[in-house]
């Protein structure tokens, strides 16, 4: 991609507290989950010179004010949604050091592409997670059309099929499975059409809510 | 730090200390672990358990049979050898207050003298610096070996347990013994009405304020008993209530007879402190 301007890499990745290490205590359910998405972040910034975040935020699923519950005293600050901190966390875990920006984007309706200098090699970090509804103990118990839904989200995102994403995100049970990718991915899907493939890396739902990691 | 002989942990670990009797008497086991070699099985149970020392004892610390020097010699001694001969990595503790008894166990593999009744025997915290052993400093307001209470009065006993006790290990650093190889301990009910063991748990947090690390030995006992009414075989609830607060006092070592109930709670007690991450959460974390 070195050359080429806009936006010139993309990384999906989920937005999941339990990328924090410390969270989930002496054990670690997510290290092979939290390795792809490292990787994916990574891989979209190289050549980069700086990086737009774009982070759902809507639903209990996606709080717009997030505080870390293992913190032994109150914190107090300005609002930080969740998707942002984590967002941070996984830039900061790929080693990438560029200019960050993080956009709120709540049910597709962030336009960011002011932000973009055509001038400027951008990395895009989209933030967002499939159903949550794919088992008796997942945060949206279980709802059969999770497993229909993500897997055609996963296939949209295997082929960097930018119509299909937008519409999956826009479709009424979106919202009912609180898929948090409701919010981005549509803006992510109004890119200028300069990249070209897909690849999805990682899939899993250890806890009945799937999480995906793809590139473009 | 705190260094148990050829063991050192770190002063966030909380440290299941498993009682091993080898007498025919004691007040909960009744002679249960008397032989040698049911004494050994009970090694194995306890340190598969999690427990990091075992304290072996060869005399009741109430009365009963009487050991001799010689008895108890017999009773340690060898016991100590097999155990340090299977288990490298287990802290051997002794409670004696003999120093002859002291010597001869350290000598065998002991890396901690439990000095029960308090430096009754002023030799033995000697032989716990010549052994480089670690050494615990009780509060037995000046009793005799195996004497039980009676009309016992204190004007503070939590002030007379940190005297003493701090006294004492001022005393065993003089002689030698390493700073982090000393520990306190209140030594509930010796000495002591329910109602003294009762304020030396309240008020735990002074005792551990003193920077050394305390020792608390709670399990079964008459305090517990006493206060809830119960024989000998039905106090581990109230045990584990006393091991909660001691815990959240700051108390680092417990010495028990049942170590996997302890140690659910000092972990347990350890995590709302937050000295201990909990094992694996991810309740609404996802």
């Amino acid at each position: 991609m070195t050359g080429a301007t806009g936006v010139t890499g993309a990384a999906f990745v989920p937005m999941t507290p339990l990328f924090f290490r410390h969270l989930s205590g002496q054990a670690d359910p997510v290290a092979e989950l939290r390795d792809a998405a490292v990787d994916a972040v990574r891989e979209a910034c190289r050549g980069a010179e700086q990086v737009v975040a774009l982070c759902p935020v809507g639903g209990r699923e996606a709080p717009g004010d997030w505080h870390d519950p293992s913190r032994t005293r109150p914190l107090h600050g300005a609002p930080r949604s969740l998707a942002e901190q984590v967002g941070e966390h996984l830039l900061e875990l790929a080693g990438v050091d560029l200019p960050a920006t993080y956009v709120e984007c709540t049910d597709g309706e962030a336009d960011f592409r002011g932000l973009l200098d055509p001038g400027v090699r951008t990395a895009l970090v989209v933030l967002g997670d499939g159903a949550a509804a794919r088992s008796q103990g997942a945060p949206g118990h279980i709802d059969e059309r999770s497993f229909a839904y993500d897997d055609a989200v996963a296939a949209a995102l295997a082929a960097a099929d930018r119509n299909a994403l937008a519409s999956l995100a826009q479709a009424p049970e979106a919202f009912e499975l609180m898929v948090t990718g409701r919010h981005t991915w549509p803006v992510a899907a109004r890119l200028e059409p300069r990249l070209h493939g897909g690849s999805l890396t990682h899939r899993s739902d250890p806890f009945g809510l799937t999480y995906v990691v793809a590139r473009w | 730090m705190l260094t148990l002989g050829r063991h050192t942990f770190s002063d966030d670990r909380l440290l299941v200390m498993a009682i091993v009797n080898r007498t025919r008497d004691s007040f909960y086991d009744k002679g249960a672990t008397y032989a040698e070699d049911a004494a050994l099985d009970r090694v194995r149970q306890v340190v598969d358990q999690g427990a990091e020392i075992v304290d072996i004892g060869g005399v009741k610390a109430g009365p009963g049979d009487v050991v001799d020097l010689d008895e108890e010699l017999r009773r340690t001694v060898g016991f100590v050898a097999r155990v340090r001969e299977e288990f490298p990595d287990v802290v051997i503790s002794v409670d004696t207050w003999r120093h002859e008894v002291g010597e001869a166990v350290c000598a065998a593999g002991a890396d901690l003298l439990n000095d029960a009744w308090g430096g009754y025997d002023p030799q033995l915290l000697e032989v716990a610096a010549r052994h480089g052993a670690a050494y615990v400093c009780t509060h037995t307001n000046g009793a005799t070996p195996r004497q039980p209470p009676h009309r016992v009065s204190y004007a503070d006993v939590v002030r007379a347990a940190i005297d003493d006790t701090v006294a004492l290990a001022n005393r065993a650093l003089a002689a030698g013994v390493a700073r982090e190889s000393l520990l306190i301990d209140p030594a509930h009910d010796f000495e002591k009405t329910t109602w003294h063991s009762l304020e030396i748990t309240r008020r735990l947090d002074e005792m551990t304020a003193t920077g050394w690390p305390v020792l608390v030995s709670l399990s079964n006992k008459d305090f517990v008993g006493e206060t809830l009414d119960l024989p000998t075989e039905q106090r581990l609830t109230g045990t584990l209530a006393a091991t909660a607060i001691s815990a959240w006092h700051g108390a680092r070592v417990y010495r028990v007879h049942e170590v996997v109930e302890t140690r659910q709670v000092l972990d347990m007690v350890a995590s709302i402190r937050g000295i201990r991450p909990p094992a694996r959460t991810t309740r609404a974390l996802a």
